[in-house]
């Protein structure tokens, strides 16, 4: 049976699908080819958090129809009726906020000083900026921002090796080879905010965040070229070394490693295995492996993986604990002439500021992890990598509307290249935009040798939005290109904006350019587009906007990283999540935790999606999640277990410690004595009905925990 | 003040609710808004018939398989490649009264599973990763841009009596409900909601749901309605929570991981605890092969994915629950069937094989291929016969919208229904059981 709200939904519903999703590109979904999407692609035909969906002031939806503090309704130019403003209450917005940028709630003096002057939330943001939770927040941000996350297959593709190998290289190195791929670039994106350059460097930089590993790899793939087809190219390693051949040694005196990376040495190459090779193992342990099959072997063994003529043993460990920190290194490409790093100079890279290359490495799209995680291959030949590059770099995927006729018809693929094809919308624009790709690289990711440079059209091009193109060649250019283009600003106040409300905020928004704006005036100072977005109406919701009248005033669900941010840093429980492997708990029970904080949704990208999927409403496994993991920290760390952090004894500190840091309502703030009254009121009711005082402690904590204002993002 | 737990006993009393009600009470909102503000598939729960009304397990993945490639109709060509393996080469396969030939690896499902297994030749018009969901959309032939599994899993709820509404994602599916994207569900997440244990602190859940719901109405006081709203959705999703059946521990308590075996194992254990409609996984049968060499992988994988649908089968009837769960099948798009001078198979948004195992339906191969320049493309259909015909009632256009109409039908949707939800295709009767 329909009721009021039910009829106002739906007609509110319509308008906005007849408006088009927040206003953005439209999806032509006969094309068949890229498309403009957005966080509302699918149409927005539910129940969002517009005004429009609730049921202000709707009739006969029980007592608290509207807000006490509406009253901004009006008329709209069409003649319709505005909707009420209905602000985010202050304390909520200053909760808000910090919370996004550190995982901290306020202090009881700084939610008093928050009230007693709003202004003072722009000093109160730079103070918060300053703070290492702040700069472990930035980390998580940029690691959710540049899509750095490879897994193992794909890493195994971009190597060219067995998955299964490539798996006993991340095995035996503590799962770090995967990690640190993923985590170098946020390090690099934070130096970069740190030493307070343009934030535009995270497209033009060739220094990066690098450990000895990683350098390894580069060298390596420099080492082992394939070509567009993935068929070897030649090796200059195995040109310069010819002695170059891998076996593994387990009888004799054993073979320090110093001699085993010497190519002087008669040992070169030679591993001493790190223990008895198992009886079971074939017995060959003489044999070498030469040509291309060394260079793989070589490197699997340099991350402890054996060849597979030897068997089931471990190699020597070559890397130290050390050697696995992130360091600036700068890339750099070898003059004529120059030999690059062999892969090999392990002891050379531990002191190394520079790493020598044939290939250009430059900004965030062409890192190991953004490179393994978009593969390309002599179908899709870089199109996919440019345009993933596209949309971390500037926020735009391809669109046929998108109005460009390049200057030379001839670079676009020719089995695309006839405009009544479905896919010419896209590859007209798509195709001279792959070619600053191909410039630099084939298909398997080597350098593209000039040898393979005669079939390519010789110049790129650059445009988006209808900009007037930007030619040029090689992936240094394409960086260029986008961090001059005037869209980089908007593109990473969107992002922001829509990780901050976890929705989009509308793109047309003046608000949202005028944070943009400042970003730019600022030199692209990435603490001033924080500062400038948080202390925003975009943000605060005390004022109205345009994203207002187009998303409303969103309450959401915490996602997976809020919610163990949070819960590690007010709990003072490192990695409770046990998302990074650090939690220190039994390892049968740290699964169980990183299996019930996976039930909590995540920010997660799609490919071609230029806006993160973020959960929008509480559904019954994120708060069933949620609720287990509560109980599970209640019974490892509160009452009456091996290392409790809080016991009954402690009971007025523990309740204050539930309201001001688990539900993060500082003492002082009006709801502060109800809801601790609640809990106190809880705790003696467990007791009444027969609990113990640790059960007691316990349930109150789960109570605090899995409440409303602990699991969203604006309470 | 008030003994909140008299206080609470008093309303339940009076209103007969559990926290459901508590929260409509602390928020002001009608429970029934609170439960399904857009149940207007509730009205339909009288149409469908219970006898036909089935859960769907859906797989369905966004890396392009060429499940298309090795079933039934594409054996009768020789220029369709296939790879070497002898689990890929053309055999007879039986679809109840149904001859067909197919990779041979098919017959390896249960024979009772084939008999009611229909292979749809049709096109899904896209060759874009990532555009599953746009694909379940039915490129725009569906009701308001839902996806098919939402519709489905709206208007079985009622009828099959499920805890919740939303389709579950136990494998890394792409789906949508509402207009928003729905986050995975892993099978290692389950089996740590949904395997008991014996804390005595679920003895105090009902003391904690209570005060929690004493802190919402206090919260209530000080919050603005986008707040309420919140803690409306939060009380809906605890009261759903407190539903949530413990009584497959047989088939959660042995999951360790979240890979395919796992997947079938959380489908079945959500549908058998009744707590969705519809369930998606996602089984690889040759993944995104552009550069398969010898199409060794699609060869493994194929032969792994069978292998699954097979255990899927076999769990259901296990379970007891054969007659009452539909297996479907749909991909973002199909691959190349000819050679096109790679190592492997391209994109091809021209073919796409969806399949159905049901009870309501018919062993059949449905419509065929048509040569499109380079490749074969799917061919019209003949809805009453399922024969490939160039006259036939559903045209190539209209293949995927049709595919959401038979699927649906499959599910025990009638025809009304289907035809507001698709606003294109038809129903394939030759598809289904009578």
């Amino acid at each position: 049976m329909r009721t009021e709200p039910l009829r106002r939904l739906a007609r509110s519903t319509a308008r906005r699908c007849l408006l088009g999703p927040l206003g953005g590109a439209i999806a032509l979904l006969g094309a068949g080819c890229y498309q403009g999407v957005d966080g509302k692609a699918d149409g927005g035909d539910g129940p969002g958090t517009s005004p429009s969906d609730t049921d202000a002031g709707s009739s006969g939806a029980g007592d608290d129809a509207g807000s006490d503090d509406a009253g901004e309704g009006g008329s709209s130019d069409t003649g319709e009726a505005e909707l009420p403003f209905d602000p985010l209450p202050a304390a909520s917005a200053l909760a808000k906020v910090k919370d996004f940028l550190t995982g901290l709630p306020p202090t009881a003096d700084e939610q008093a000083a928050y009230l007693a002057d709003p202004m003072v939330l722009r000093s109160q943001v730079d103070g918060w900026m300053q703070t290492r939770e702040f700069e472990a927040r930035a980390h998580e941000i940029f690691s959710q921002l540049f899509q750095q996350q490879v897994s193992i297959d794909n890493l195994a593709e971009y190597l060219d090796d067995n998955p299964n190998r490539v798996k006993g290289m991340n095995d035996r190195s503590d799962g770090r080879l995967l990690a640190t791929i993923a985590d170098a670039f946020s390090a690099t994106a934070w130096n970069i905010v740190a030493e307070s350059r343009p934030f535009h460097e995270v497209l033009t930089t060739r220094t990066f965040m690098l450990n000895v590993p990683q350098m390894v790899m580069l060298a390596w793939l420099d080492a082992a070229p394939r070509d567009d087809a993935g068929d070897d190219l030649p090796s200059w390693v195995l040109q310069d070394y010819d002695n170059f051949e891998v076996g593994v040694r387990w009888t004799g005196n054993p073979i320090p490693l110093g001699q085993t990376l010497n190519p002087d040495s008669a040992n070169f190459m030679k591993f001493w295995l790190d223990e008895a090779p198992d009886a079971d193992c074939v017995d060959d342990l003489n044999k070498v492996s030469t040509g291309r099959a060394a260079l793989r072997d070589a490197l699997e063994l340099l991350f402890r993986v054996p060849p597979s003529n030897v068997g089931c043993v471990t190699g020597p460990i070559i890397f130290t604990d050390a050697d696995w920190a992130l360091r600036p290194v700068t890339l750099r490409v070898a003059g004529e002439g120059e030999d690059p790093t062999a892969f090999f100079a392990v002891p050379d890279m531990r002191d190394a500021t520079e790493l020598v290359l044939r290939s250009d490495r430059v900004g965030f799209f062409t890192t190991l992890g953004f490179s393994s995680a978009w593969l390309t291959n002599d179908s899709n030949q870089h199109r996919v990598t440019a345009n993933q590059a596209l949309i971390v770099g500037v926020g735009r995927t391809f669109d046929p509307e998108n109005v460009f006729a390049p200057a030379d018809g001839a670079t676009i693929d020719q089995g695309h290249a006839d405009p009544d094809t479905p896919c010419y919308g896209c590859h007209k624009d798509l195709d001279p935009l792959r070619d600053f790709l191909r410039h630099s690289y084939t298909y398997s990711g080597s350098r593209r040798p000039d040898s393979l440079m005669a079939d390519l059209p010789g110049t790129a091009y650059f445009s988006i939005d209808g900009s007037e193109p930007v030619s040029g060649t090689g992936v240094g250019d394409l960086g260029a290109a986008m961090a001059g283009h005037a869209r980089f600003a908007p593109a990473w106040a969107e992002k922001l904006c829509t990780l901050v409300n976890s929705t989009a905020c509308d793109p047309d928004d003046p608000e949202l350019e005028r944070v943009a704006a400042a970003f730019a005036d600022a030199n692209f100072d990435f603490r001033t587009l924080v500062r400038e977005l948080v202390t925003s109406p975009l943000v605060t919701f005390d004022a109205r906007t345009l994203t207002y009248d187009t998303i409303g005033n969103p309450v959401l669900p915490v996602t997976q990283d809020r919610f163990c941010r949070r819960m590690s840093l007010r709990l003072g429980i490192t990695d409770v999540c046990n998302l990074q492997g650090a939690l220190e708990v039994p390892v049968a029970l740290g699964r169980r935790f990183r299996a019930l904080a996976e039930g909590v949704p995540p920010v997660s990208y799609g490919r071609t999606a230029v806006l993160p999927f973020v959960t929008t409403a509480p559904d019954v496994f994120s708060v069933a999640s949620i609720e287990r993991v509560c109980q599970l920290v209640a019974e490892e760390w509160y009452g009456d277990g091996d290392a409790p952090l809080w016991i009954a004894d402690d009971r007025e500190a523990a309740l204050d410690h539930m309201v001001g840091s688990v539900m993060g309502i500082p003492a002082g703030d009006t709801r502060a004595a109800g809801v601790r009254g609640l809990l106190s009121a809880h705790w003696d009711a467990a007791v009444g009905q027969g609990a113990t005082p640790a059960d007691a402690l316990r349930s109150t904590f789960m109570t605090a925990c899995a409440s409303a204002p602990a699991t969203s993002t604006a309470l | 003040m008030t003994n909140p737990m008299n206080r609470r006993s008093m309303l339940r009393n009076m209103l007969g609710v559990s926290s459901l009600g508590m929260a409509s009470l602390a928020t002001g909102l009608p429970a029934a808004f609170l439960r399904q503000p857009l149940a207007h598939a509730e009205d339909d729960e009288d149409a469908i018939d219970p006898e036909r009304a089935q859960y769907l397990i859906l797989s369905g993945r966004d890396n392009g398989d060429p499940f298309n490639a090795n079933v039934p109709g594409t054996y009768d060509k020789p220029s369709i490649i296939h790879a070497a393996d002898p689990a890929m080469a053309g055999a007879a396969l039986s679809l109840g009264a149904v001859s067909t030939t197919a990779a041979s690896v098919w017959s390896t499902l249960p024979q009772w599973a084939l008999d009611r297994t229909s292979f749809i030749h049709h096109a899904t018009k896209t060759q874009v990763h990532g555009q599953l969901v746009k694909v379940l959309q039915l490129l725009g032939d569906s009701y308001r841009g839902e996806t098919i599994p939402s519709i489905f899993a709206k208007h079985l709820r009622s009828t099959l009596g499920t805890v919740s509404t939303t389709p579950v994602p136990v494998g890394a599916v792409n789906l949508s409900f509402d207009g928003r994207t729905l986050p995975q569900l892993k099978p290692t997440t389950l089996r740590e909601l949904l395997v008991a244990d014996d804390s005595p602190l679920h003895d105090l859940q009902d003391l904690r749901d209570q005060t929690l719901d004493d802190m919402h109405v206090l919260l209530r006081d000080h919050g603005n309605l986008a707040q309420r709203r919140f803690m409306n959705d939060h009380a809906n999703a605890r009261a759903d929570v407190r539903e949530l059946a413990e009584g497959a521990t047989d088939l959660l308590a042995g999951i360790d991981d979240d890979q395919p075996s796992a997947q079938i194992s959380a489908a079945v254990a959500l549908i058998k605890l009744k707590l969705t409609p519809v369930v998606a996984i996602a089984l690889p049968f040759g993944s995104d092969n552009h550069a398969d060499a010898g199409l060794a992988k699609e060869a493994a994988e194929y032969a792994s994915g069978v292998g699954h649908i097979a255990e899927l089968m076999n769990l259901l009837e296990a379970q007891g629950l054969q007659d009452q769960v539909t297996f479907a099948s749909i991909n973002v798009f199909g691959r190349t069937l000819k050679s096109q001078g790679t190592k492997g198979r391209n994109h091809w948004s021209k073919h796409h094989v969806t399949m159905m195992i049901g009870k309501n339906v018919n062993p059949s191969v449905i419509g065929g291929l048509v040569a499109d320049g380079d490749d074969y493309a799917a061919s019209p259909i003949d809805s009453m016969t399922g024969m490939a015909s160039d006259g036939g009632d559903i045209p190539y256009d209209e293949g995927l919208a049709s595919i959401g109409k038979t699927l649906g039908a499959a599910l025990g949707l009638p025809d009304a229904t289907l035809d507001v939800e698709v606003l294109r295709g038809k129903v394939i009767t030759a598809a289904l059981a009578v």
